[in-house]
């Protein structure tokens, strides 16, 4: 009998079957009892009990199912709230109504999914304009440098930084680099206590690249997951004295253009990433980067190095020393800038982004040249959709 | 081929074989390997034997910077052999092969005393 209940076309062949069976059986009752005078009241009466049998079978298994289906419908159609039904039958009706419960369920996921992820994407873009306001602004005067800085991130938030720093006595120029492994929201909360670290180190009169590294490191690393680390090289500048020295952090090479020989030299900076191991003294160096007129030091992060074409290759280290060599002749730090970029997007043209990418390009102009601030070139531009594309230039 | 192979040597010593390409994606798969190894009180010495791993990303980078904390804060002992010039290239740029003892064959890594 199951069949019946599942179809409301067997339902109502059914009921019409009962309703011919039982007008013949009345007739033909009737007709062999040979009582003529009440056959008409009494066949009458029978089909009307069975009529009403039948509507009432009608109105309980079709219409009250379909009306309490089909007013929940409305009310999600005109965003009314509406509710669960639960199904008493097993016919098409049944099905609509277990239809109707699933898509509801769904849409209840969906619409929860929607406004989290507005809620996130509010909350990271919160993250990422903080992010943005602790990069330098107001920039130090670079007595003797001619100094830009231009940096884009991957994601909302990102795991790169750098920073020009003054010491309180404005002897020295501390200009770092930095970046965290990884990009995203870890990156830039790791990002965001260095940069915050360094800063208040800074203020508190520490004059030199080694002691700031060792203690940055001293406090950052009981603070993060021995899996997050931050590469950093630290640059000093000696305004007095017009030395520059640099300590290492585990991070990229410091490329040095020579004017003299129109060469380039990747000096590795040696020392061990912030994050790692809660003593780097016996590691820290800090030496100095022998410097000439004209000569020009490049820092970089990897995101550079590892940006791949399209058909995979890296960009590499190679390849940013022959742009330098190419580029380092030009006279401000702002051209060299302009070539290397254009050099860099020519060659990954439109690949994905996949990291943070920043660029520190410092050339030295002398005691005697005009007292510079750092130019810095922030790309705001939401790494969204289409836009990922690196576009640097 | 699994990017990780374990190996006891007598009561205290393991040895995770590492192979291929080890980044992001392999790194759960590598981790799930390693784990027990870590965990294990009775295992003081974590040799890892890199003789053909040829490349591995900053999250095995991250990874095995991770494995250096947490054997040296139990005392335990951690480190690398066969490291090929890549992947040196890489743990040296980040300071890691400063501070983490390597051997070039998994015998002399064997006969120290740690081990």
């Amino acid at each position: 009998m199951n069949f019946i209940r599942q179809s409301l076309i067997t339902k109502a062949l059914l009921l019409f079957t009962l309703l011919l069976v039982g007008v013949m059986t009345v007739g033909t009752i009737l007709k062999r009892s040979g009582a003529s005078g009440i056959s008409t009241n009494v066949f009458l009466i029978s089909l009307l009990v069975l009529l009403v049998v039948i509507f009432t079978a009608f109105v309980v298994d079709v219409m009250l199912p379909l009306n309490r289906l089909t007013k929940e419908i409305r009310h999600l159609f005109s965003g009314q709230n509406y509710k669960r039904v639960e199904p008493t039958t097993v016919d098409e009706i049944g099905m609509m109504t277990n239809f109707f419960n699933e898509i509801t369920a769904d849409l209840e996921k969906i619409s929860y999914d929607i406004k989290e992820r507005r809620r996130m994407s509010s909350e990271l873009d919160i993250a990422a304009q903080i992010q943005k306001d602790v990069l330098p602004k107001e920039t130090p005067p670079a007595q003797g440098l001619d100094v830009v800085a231009r940096t884009r991130t991957a994601s909302e938030v990102g795991g790169d930084t750098f920073d020009f720093l003054l010491s309180p006595d404005g002897s020295q120029l501390f200009i770092y680099i930095g970046d965290v492994t990884g990009h995203g929201v870890p990156a830039g909360l790791v990002m965001m206590m260095v940069d915050t670290l360094v800063t208040a180190l800074v203020s508190q009169g520490i004059a030199d690249g080694k002691t700031l590294i060792i203690q940055t490191n001293a406090l950052l690393t009981p603070r993060i997951s021995s899996r997050i680390f931050m590469t950093n090289v630290m640059l000093r500048w000696d305004k007095n004295a017009q030395k520059m020295y640099y300590t290492g952090a585990g991070h990229e090479h410091v490329l040095v253009y020579h004017t003299k020989t129109e060469s380039v030299d990747a000096i590795q900076s040696g020392g061990i990433a912030l994050g790692m191991i809660p003593d780097v003294s016996q590691i820290a160096q800090e030496k100095e980067i022998p410097l000439e007129l004209g000569d020009t030091i490049v820092l970089y992060t990897d995101g550079i190095t590892e940006a791949k074409n399209p058909v995979g290759e890296m960009y590499g280290l190679e390849r940013l020393k022959k742009a330098l060599q190419q580029n380092g002749y030009r006279p401000s730090s702002e051209n060299i800038l302009d070539g290397l970029t254009k050099d860099f997007s020519g060659f990954v043209g439109e690949y994905i982004q996949n990291d943070d990418i920043t660029m520190i390009v410092i050339k030295y102009l002398g005691p005697a040249a005009e007292n510079r601030k750092v130019q810095l070139i922030v790309n705001t531009e939401k790494p969204t959709g289409a836009k990922k594309v690196w576009g640097w230039t | 081929m699994p990017c990780v192979t374990p190996e006891i040597i007598g009561d205290h010593t393991a040895i995770a074989h590492l192979q291929g390409e080890i980044d992001v994606h392999l790194l759960p798969e590598a981790e799930a390997v390693i784990k027990p190894l870590v965990e294990n009180p009775a295992l003081t010495t974590l040799v890892l034997d890199a003789r053909a791993l040829t490349f591995i990303d900053s999250k095995m980078v991250g990874y095995i910077a991770y494995l250096r904390t947490t054997t040296a804060k139990s005392g335990r002992h951690l480190c690398l052999v066969g490291v090929n010039e890549t992947v040196n290239d890489i743990l040296s740029l980040v300071g890691l092969m400063q501070v983490i003892p390597h051997f070039a064959t998994l015998d002399e890594a064997l006969k120290t005393p740690a081990a």
